[in-house]
């Protein structure tokens, strides 16, 4: 590790964060992380929702990662599950789908149909 | 996969997909090599499955048939003049190392290893994960249990910790090599 001092530093400012925010109901989103989805471009996606979720200062977002779930052609497919929501899950999400996701659906509650994957199968055929 | 650190990313699913609580990553390069090492304390496979998974229609998953991290990974190092070998024990851990002709057209650049790292980590925040990049005179090193030290109680899979992970280990790989492998 580099740069000790500037991590103890976030800590300090994290910590301070995790105090003022405890309450509300948590959001899970996740990531394809199979070699389809890797190679269709899963990790900058996984790196926008955590900027995005960093730079909002959401605590109760938790971003994970799964396997394949067999739809490698709409791949990076991302799921998100709202606590008392039905899971969405989305295909061929790029960073600046992830952003949106972010704002229109996990913030403002609002799903982004243009990219579910319901849509994007209903589009294909 | 265009980068190195893609098909890391990708190989160490593998691992975690055998239940390994501990992981290390290793690079290290020379005039004419680079190395990539990967080795885990996970279920480990039998002589029979080794043999078996560079073969692209062999895989562990069951929704399927097919499994392309290993063979994919197999080709990339056999275009450079490199190799892929795989060691395990049942029950023990698999270690698998991939090497690479340095100075190869085919061999793709080492790519944004901090965005793996930060990936990992803050996705299997109960895997202790080590990587180290060493060149034959300066090495760098992340272990997640120093950085768990330093936390306390704030996790490693904060968002902000992830974006620190990535700054760290890509200023860490830059320092030790300033060639264009990366």
């Amino acid at each position: 590790m580099k740069s000790l001092k500037e991590l103890e530093e976030i800590r300090n400012r994290v910590q301070k964060q995790m105090d003022t925010r405890k309450t509300g109901s948590g959001t899970r989103i996740v990531v394809g992380m199979a070699t389809c989805g890797i190679s269709a471009g899963a990790r900058p996606v996984l790196k926008a929702f955590m900027d995005e979720a960093a730079a909002r200062e959401l605590t109760n977002v938790e971003i994970g990662q799964t396997g394949c779930v067999g739809l490698c052609s709409l791949e990076p497919i991302v799921e998100v599950y709202k606590s008392g929501d039905n899971k969405v899950t989305y295909g061929k999400v790029t960073p600046e789908v992830a952003r949106r996701i972010m704002a229109e659906h996990i913030v403002n509650g609002n799903v982004v149909n243009e990219y579910t994957v319901g849509s994007l199968e209903q589009n294909n055929n | 996969m265009d980068e190195l650190a893609l098909h890391i990313l990708d190989i160490v699913q593998n691992s975690i997909s055998a239940g390994a609580k501990k992981i290390f990553i290793s690079i290290s390069f020379d005039d004419s090599t680079v190395k990539m090492e990967v080795t885990d304390n996970g279920c480990g496979m039998d002589r029979e499955m080794i043999n078996k998974v560079t073969d692209p229609f062999t895989t562990s998953r069951t929704t399927r048939k097919v499994g392309l991290g290993i063979p994919l990974l197999k080709e990339t190092c056999e275009l450079t003049g490199g190799r892929l070998i795989i060691e395990s024990q049942k029950t023990k851990g698999t270690k698998i190392s991939a090497s690479f002709g340095k100075n190869s057209f085919d061999r793709p650049p080492l790519g944004n290893m901090g965005q793996t790292m930060a990936a990992l980590i803050s996705c299997n925040p109960f895997i202790d994960f080590e990587f180290s990049f060493e060149s034959k005179d300066d090495n760098y090193v992340l272990a997640t249990n120093e950085l768990k030290q330093v936390l306390g109680d704030v996790p490693v899979s904060n968002p902000q910790i992830a974006a620190f992970i990535e700054r760290d280990v890509n200023s860490g790989v830059q320092s030790v090599c300033r060639e264009d492998i990366l």
